[in-house]
């Protein structure tokens, strides 16, 4: 190795410039291989079983097989951690891989927004890391993904990027100044009621007791069972099924994915654990969220618990369950909450203006009027199922007056909270300077009775709208929320050159 | 209500619209020869009156109303849009989330000389489109000017 380039200040351990993974690493990637030849493996045991005469042969030819995929993935484990290297150097991290075409990543240190350290099963079991150096558009792994580190070289690691750029500030904390935890009943509580799906299964339940009173003739209807098809039970019972097997998934998804959820304010940043298999740490740095969610879901809202989000700039591509602030807390503990954990963007989910009393029939009618529509049409149709059909245009103007109900806006010192309802009920909570846009809409109906829409967008690309609010509130809210004044950034953008508007 | 933004699309945008709607014409035209004949009788001597409605509305009534609509102003702060054929939609765009801005001339635009400004922010795309070159070459460079966003804030 040679050490007689010029070195600017400040060098990092010169250990650090050149090595290579763990040795754990052979496995990790060993395990990578076998799972990206599982299907060919399953095929052909699939193929040795199905062809094979006789019972013990076969299977002896796919366990034949399955021990050459296992022997073939180690080889390819090993082959792949030898010629993988990595190493830190002033100009910032690099990557390279790759046996036959060598593939070399560097990223900048100016460009590193973080290490994430994350413990899979495999690691875990060996004692390692996996290191995800993230950038700005990296994707959820990282633009460079170290799967196996000592934890005290993961730790240099991150030392090493310290010195180099103190702001980066990825120390790991000595005493986190604030903790949440997520405790074991919430976390039940959350992955119970996760989803939406945990909506529609008793709904299909009630829907399933009304198919059987129809088809069984407990009711007066029962001469509408001869105009279903017989494969008409079958095939409620199969959705049923289905349905439960998706609340059962995504019950054990957000077990797995929240288990041992804990989130702390470090300084500049939000360090957030969570998961069971997958354990993952993420950093999000505090001045990239912009807007914060506050989410009740149908099953969640009458018991006062919502789901706390971020609305990040810059991690667009991340999944929902990263996003996540918090999984589960009681609504009226989120001021709280954010006063300890976020207070740049606390304020208070409830209290907010609702829309005017006029509005109301705007939310109601469109989506009533739409299911009497299909009802009539159904009724044209099938003139036996009258009127049930015309149900749907009753729960649809349920929705309706739920959307009406669940409208509100507010802009306190410079704090926008906009609050929209669907089925879930979501608040946005998001600093007036910090939209990435904002902007009213009309349309002729609306303009008529003097109503307008309110949206804007935030981070990302997410946003909100509140729909019908009095057009003279919408228009004072949209010259309100404009880039001067008291609404500027806290630290004022440099003055700049600028010829007559 | 604020006061409109001061500027408009390029004249020659109505043209661009109503050739596009010309296509649109042609579509419900062709449909109409390929279906009419196969609708029940009192729908299918109707078809050309379909055709004729698709015809002032594509290539007369839109492209106007749309034109009229459109308004843009590029301030020191702020992009100010507002847009729309039946919702009018009145968009602020502030300048510190501009992240680059750039201008594209798709096929027919370069038929009519126009170009559109595109200005990214970390949400996405905002346009403005079919201006005349040199002005939406003129605006771009402006909003280039004005914008800093800082590239993580």
């Amino acid at each position: 190795m040679t050490t007689d380039e010029p070195a600017p200040e400040p060098e990092p351990d010169p250990a650090l410039r050149e090595r290579r993974l763990h040795p754990a690493a052979i496995a990790v990637l060993a395990l990578a291989a076998l799972r990206e030849a599982a299907a060919p493996i399953v095929i052909l045991i699939g193929v040795s079983v199905a062809g094979g005469g006789l019972e013990a042969q076969a299977l002896l030819r796919s366990l034949g097989f399955l021990a050459l995929g296992v022997v073939l993935s180690s080889l390819v484990g090993l082959a792949r951690w030898l010629t993988t290297t990595y190493g830190v150097t002033p100009d910032g991290i690099r990557l390279s891989t790759g046996m036959l075409a060598k593939k070399r990543t560097d990223v900048p240190l100016s460009r590193v927004q973080g290490l994430d350290t994350v413990q899979g099963p495999v690691q875990r079991l060996l004692g390692v890391v996996a290191v995800n150096v993230q950038t700005a558009g990296g994707g959820a792994k990282g633009e460079i993904a170290l799967d196996a580190l000592d934890p005290r070289t993961a730790e240099e690691l991150r030392e090493a990027v310290r010195s180099l750029r103190p702001e980066l500030a990825a120390e790991r904390p000595a005493a986190p100044a604030t903790e949440r935890r997520l405790s074991r009943p919430m976390l039940l509580v959350a992955a119970l009621t996760a989803g939406q799906l945990g909506v529609i299964l008793p709904l299909l339940a009630g829907g399933s007791q009304f198919v059987d009173d129809l088809l069984f003739g407990r009711g007066n209807v029962g001469s509408a069972s001869r105009l279903l098809p017989d494969k008409t039970m079958e095939w409620l019972l199969a959705a049923a099924v289905l349905l439960a097997v998706a609340w059962a998934l995504s019950v054990a998804g957000a077990l797995v994915a929240f288990a041992g959820f804990r989130i702390a304010r470090d300084g500049e940043r939000l360090r957030i654990r969570r998961g069971l298999l997958q354990r993952s740490e993420s950093t999000v740095p505090v001045h990239r969220v912009h807007g914060v969610r506050v989410v009740e879901g149908l099953l969640r809202r009458p018991f006062g618990l919502a789901t706390l989000r971020v609305e990040v700039v810059g991690y667009a591509e991340e999944a929902s369950a990263a996003r996540t602030l918090f999984p589960l807390l009681r609504r009226r503990e989120v001021e709280s909450f954010l006063q300890e954990l976020l207070p740049e963007l606390a304020d208070d989910p409830g209290g907010l203006e609702p829309p005017p009393r006029r509005a109301a029939r705007r939310y109601l009618l469109p989506p009533a009027l739409a299911g009497a529509a299909v009802a009539a049409l159904v009724c044209a149709l099938e003139p036996s199922l009258f009127p049930w059909p015309f149900a749907l245009a009753v729960l649809l103007g349920l929705y309706g007056l739920g959307a009406y109900r669940g409208a509100g806006w507010r802009l306190r010192d410079g704090r926008l909270a906009l609050r929209t309802r669907r089925l879930s009920q979501s608040t946005l909570l998001a600093p007036a300077h910090r939209l990435q846009a904002h902007g009213v809409a009309q349309n002729p109906l609306q303009r008529r009775g003097r109503l307008a829409d309110v949206a804007v967008s935030v981070g990302a690309g997410a946003g909100a709208r509140v729909r019908h609010l009095e057009a003279s509130v919408a228009w004072e809210l949209w010259e309100r929320l404009r880039p001067r004044g008291s609404l500027r950034d806290p630290q004022p953008v440099q003055k700049r050159v600028v010829g007559p508007p | 209500m604020p006061p409109e933004p001061a500027h408009r699309l390029a004249p020659s945008a109505r043209w661009l619209w109503r050739l596009q709607g010309l296509v649109g014409t042609l579509v419900v035209l062709l449909a109409g020869t390929a279906l009419g004949g196969e609708l029940e009788p009192p729908l299918d001597s109707l078809w050309p009156l379909a055709a004729v409605l698709a015809a002032v509305l594509l290539c007369v009534v839109v492209p106007e109303l749309r034109w009229r609509r459109w308004r843009y102003e590029v301030r020191d702060e702020e992009i100010d849009i507002r847009r729309g054929t039946l919702t009018v939609t009145r968009r602020i765009v502030p300048m510190v989330r501009v992240q680059h801005v750039d201008t594209t001339r798709g096929l027919l635009e370069q038929l009519f000389g126009l170009a559109t400004v595109v200005v990214h922010t970390a949400a996405g795309g905002t346009t403005i489109p079919l201006l005349e070159q040199a002005e939406a070459a003129r605006v771009r460079d402006r909003i280039a000017i004005l914008s800093r966003a800082p590239d993580d804030d």
